[in-house]
């Protein structure tokens, strides 16, 4: 060793000004081939991982070796035609090999494409070593890639530019087509396009991309620029045009940058383009504002921060139902109750405090402020109005609903529970027996809401009935003789049907369609299953 | 392209094809013995575990794995700095592991699906060992020559302490294999049951995982990055192609795996400028296509011969049909020229002598000039058909209220396919009918006065 550092020092004139400057002509003929590479790679690669056929295209990258070698054999020359009408033959020979072999027997696309393409890129490399002696077809800088040679080989610059802007623009005249093929194959046969012939010219076209590309950056590291850019896009957007935009965009950066970094630490540029491509792709699943891992770990944590929270509330709810319970929980009693250690149920009691939901008790102990109360009580209705409806509607027996509901009861939101509860006809008790809360707000004097949401023993007075109420219903309500603005005493829930007492002692049955439609006056609420009045009007 | 390893003109430069073929069996030359040891212990590994990679969905892992170990083994190197066969294997395993969990990671954690992760981590490893190796290469320290055959691989230069590696990974690999067979099988199969059996299938996962970095860095150094991937898959996948059973599918894979690392070896030292790594893997590939051509259970051909016969049995049933009704209830044995049969069922003439020869080949015509004349088991089976017909062609009727003239091709299709036990119930469920809804007599069963089996072969359901 000769006492050279693994990574040199950086200077920023010497790695980034001077290429383009005294060796611009290098640079621009490098560049502009790891950029053509780049740009084709990221248009094609979007519809490759879309698609799910990414692997395809590594497989068809290796297999070109074989179509170079028996171009060269058969017509004895190196340029670009025999070259490309090679590798097109040899990249859909590859595609409809792996399709023939996972069809026509039990062999699954994944070991097709690894039996495939091994096979015919052994066979390349058997027929180059063997035939073709003495020729510059090289099975190293088929792997490695040299972009460095780019401004020896300006002929092989142009052809991949011309081959990068045919396919961009045939991306962008059969964009319609490629669309619907990648989203909703479905969709796109009722329609006629022709799926297949669409995914054959993807293939020819990875194959064109591989094959003009693979001197520059050799056929492995082109899968890095065929999938890093497009799955960088794929985590950043969600629709297709801009996924291509990003993707050309990365691509380009990639290419552009992967050579300074190459001038910086002497080393492959190729290698270089591949390595900041995967660094940009590793910085889109760590960081992306949507689809990143941080932001998922983020949203994990606070969704279980959350129901650490509510489970702390519903427990404690539980424990001293009324909000005028003086009585406070212990954390000892909290941990114990929900198998936690005593310093979390610390560390989200004073969480909690913060918030306005409990409220500290002499040393030992919280209990719920009102805030809480509600707050719990609403948590307690999610969870057994979910159980409710887990063994009325789905059928799962009642002893085995507590740890589905458990999840889920924390994700419901209002507008879904009130949806729930008008299924479920307004029920007042969970499949245990226990009874389900109804909102606290839902239970002051005066307050106006339907005659659906009342439970035995409320008082209340109609005041209408409903906007959404269709003509027939007002004809049924209307027969029922319901006087207006007089204290009606709600009887017992017989199957799904309400009872109302009238003053006069005579009793109405109404049904839940009704009972949504009645608009009341809440005059005497009942809170917790106590009694506030006899059943008779005093 | 001398990373590529050319073995024969390593043993002698200018022999002939005899004295080649002489000298590997006489397995003389140590690095011989020492290439035909390390194939023989590849081809076991790797076949074992790749039976189970492939069987999990997981093919490509061994590509992505396989590629990924370069930056290890150039990081070793660069920290070693001498080619410490250890330090370099221990490197490898370690990225091989990484690449392993970070494709995990990938596919769980983020919407990008495995076959992008698998590419993406194959390639952005792969780079970064290219920057390595580039870096190492033109910082010129040591001898750095045998990093490069990590890329193609040299059954040729492999050494004594490499076979010893070799060994003992593939010692360790079958040890685990029977110890804890049950637990892969399981697994592999049914993950579920193996969780409610109390199977820790994560923990077999990573065990799987583990043992396949280490095989496939051992693999490397006689097949390459890019071709360990076929010792893993190719092998697996003709043994799926042969049997159903997973030991055999494990024990076949084994013997294609040995089989093709012998041959590969064998025509690359035998043939002037033939690399031994792509040599193995091609007698791999032609062991699959082999087996995906041949295998008499699942191969291309056996089944198209099945299709074949298949047909012809139909084309013939079809004639004795036209032939029973030509017939018209008459004798039996009344010749039936063959014009009146072509007429009948709108056929050309040649076509009809043709089957009508065939008829003749299964015994149940006699062909004469312009005519045949039905033998007494032809007539029994053309009765079946035309009954299998009509019986159906009732049932469609009546059971599954289709009206009278939609049923003929339906019943045109499975009359050659009723098996006697079913024709005996729909006889049953349809309270013995004589007449079929166009009015038709319905023939009764023919008892057999031939040989019963040759009725029953003919007219036996075939599997496929």
């Amino acid at each position: 060793m000769h006492g050279e550092p693994l990574i040199r020092s950086f200077d920023f004139h010497e790695h980034v000004v001077r290429p383009w400057t005294t060796d611009f002509e290098i640079t621009f003929w490098v560049v502009a081939m790891g950029v053509s590479v780049a740009v084709a790679c990221a248009v094609l690669g979007c519809f490759l991982v879309l698609r799910k056929k990414a692997l395809i295209g590594d497989a068809i990258s290796h297999a070109l070796l074989v179509g170079l070698a028996g171009a060269f054999l058969l017509t004895g020359s190196r340029g670009a035609p025999a070259m490309i009408t090679g590798a097109i033959v040899a990249g859909l020979a590859t595609v409809a090999l792996i399709e023939a072999i996972h069809r026509n027997s039990r062999i699954k696309e994944d070991a097709a494409i690894a039996v495939v393409f091994t096979a015919l890129f052994a066979l390349g490399v058997v027929l180059i070593t063997r035939f073709t002696e003495g020729v510059d077809l090289d099975a190293q800088c088929v792997l490695y890639g040299e972009v460095e040679g780019s401004w020896l080989r300006q002929d092989d610059v142009k052809t991949m530019a011309a081959v990068a802007l045919v396919l961009v623009l045939g991306v962008a005249a059969f964009f319609k087509e490629l669309s619907f093929t990648s989203f909703d194959p479905m969709m796109a046969a009722s329609v006629g396009v022709p799926a297949r012939a669409v995914h054959y010219s993807l293939m020819a076209g990875v194959s064109v991309t591989v094959v003009c590309g693979m001197e520059a950056v050799g056929a492995i590291l082109v899968v890095t620029m065929l999938i890093a850019p497009a799955a960088t896009a794929y985590l950043l957007t969600d629709g297709l045009r801009r996924m291509i935009v990003i993707s050309i965009g990365c691509g380009v950066v990639a290419a552009v940058l992967g050579y300074h970094v190459a001038l910086w630490l002497d080393c492959s540029t190729a290698g270089a383009m591949s390595v900041v491509a995967t660094v940009m792709f590793t910085a889109a699943l760590l960081a992306s504002p949507r689809h990143g891992v941080v932001m998922r770990v983020a949203r994990r944590s606070r969704l279980a921060a959350k129901i650490a929270r509510e489970n702390l509330l519903r427990a404690i709810y539980l424990m001293h139902p009324a909000p005028q319970a003086a009585e406070a929980a212990t954390s000892a009693e909290l941990s114990q109750r929900l198998r936690l250690l005593p310093k979390d149920v610390d560390r989200t009691c004073l969480r909690l405090q913060r918030a306005g939901w409990l409220e500290r008790v002499g040393n030992a102990g919280v209990k719920l402020t009102e805030k809480g109360t509600a707050g719990a009580r609403r948590i307690v209705r999610a969870h057994r109005l979910w159980e409710t409806f887990l063994v009325d509607q789905m059928g799962v027996a009642s002893d085995h609903v507590h740890p589905d509901a458990e999840e889920v009861e924390h994700l419901l939101s209002e507008k879904l529970l009130e949806r729930v509860d008008d299924i479920l006809g307004h029920p007042i008790q969970d499949p245990h027996g226990s009874r389900i809360p109804r909102e606290l707000e839902l239970l002051r004097a005066g307050v106006v809401t339907t005659l659906a949401r009342l439970r035995e023993r409320e008082i209340a007075r109609v005041q209408g009935i409903s906007r959404t109420t269709s003509g027939a219903e007002v004809a049924r309500i209307a027969a029922l003789g319901l006087p207006l603005g007089v204290d009606l005493v709600i009887g017992p829930r017989s199957g799904s049907s309400w009872t109302v007492r009238l003053p006069d002692g005579t009793a109405r049955e109404i049904d839940h369609e009704l009972a949504d439609r009645i608009v009341v006056e809440l005059r005497r609420p009942q809170v917790g299953g106590r009694t506030h009045g006899p059943w008779e009007i005093a | 392209m001398d990373a590529i390893g050319v073995l024969a003109s390593r043993v002698s430069a200018d022999a002939s094809l005899v004295d080649q073929i002489v000298t590997f069996f006489s397995f003389g030359h140590l690095t011989l013995v020492y290439g035909v040891i390390g194939v023989v212990l590849m081809g076991i590994s790797c076949g074992v575990l790749g039976s189970f990679v492939m069987l999990r969905g997981m093919s490509l892992l061994g590509d992505s794995i396989g590629h990924a170990v370069l930056p290890g083994v150039c990081l070793a190197f660069v920290v070693m700095q001498t080619k410490n066969v250890v330090a370099i294997f221990v490197g490898a395993v370690l990225a091989g592991v990484l690449a392993a969990l970070a494709i995990f990671g990938i596919t769980r954690y983020s919407r990008i699906k495995a076959d992008a992760a698998i590419g993406l981590i194959l390639s952005g490893f792969f780079g970064v060992g290219v920057v390595f190796l580039t870096r190492i290469q033109r910082m010129s320290f040591g001898d750095q020559s045998g990093l490069d055959k990590y890329m193609f691989g040299d059954a040729a230069a492999l050494g004594r302490s490499d076979l010893q590696l070799m060994a003992v990974v593939t010692a360790a690999v079958l040890v685990v294999l029977a110890a804890f067979f049950r637990h892969f099988q399981v697994t592999t199969f049914d993950e579920e049951f193996a969780a409610s059996i109390g199977i820790p299938a994560r923990g077999v996962h990573a065990a799987l995982m583990t043992m396949l970095a280490l095989a496939i860095v051992v693999a490397l150094q006689a097949v390459g990055v890019v071709l360990v991937s076929a010792m893993l898959i190719t092998p697996a996948a003709t043994a799926y192609l042969l049997t159903n059973r997973l030991q055999w599918t494990l024990a076949v894979s084994a013997a294609v795996g040995v089989f093709s690392g012998l041959a590969g070896l064998f025509l690359s030292f035998v043939f002037d400028r033939i690399p031994t790594g792509p040599c193995i893997v091609l007698a791999a590939s032609t062991c699959f296509a082999l087996a995906y051509l041949f295998s008499p259970k699942m191969g291309l051909v056996p089944g198209l011969i099945t299709r074949i016969r298949n047909s012809r049995r139909i084309q013939r049933e079809n004639l004795l049909k036209a032939a029973y009704g030509l017939l018209n209830c008459g004798p039996p044995d009344r010749e039936i020229a063959l014009a009146d049969l072509a007429r009948a069922r709108a056929y050309e003439s040649s076509f009809v002598r043709r089957v009508a020869r065939s008829l003749r080949r299964v015994g149940m015509a006699t062909v004469t000039d312009n005519g045949m004349v039905l033998s007494p088991a032809g007539y029994r089976r053309a009765a079946q058909v035309v009954r299998n017909h009509r019986l159906w062609e009732l049932f469609l009727t009546r059971e599954a209220s289709l009206a009278e003239d939609h049923v003929h091709r339906d019943a045109e299709e499975i009359e050659h396919v009723l098996g006697e036990e079913i024709v005996a119930q729909l006889e049953r469920d349809l309270d013995n009918p004589t007449l079929d809804p166009h009015g038709r007599r319905i023939p009764p069963p023919i008892p057999s006065v031939v040989s019963p089996s040759e009725v029953s072969s003919e007219g036996a359901v075939d599997a496929r």
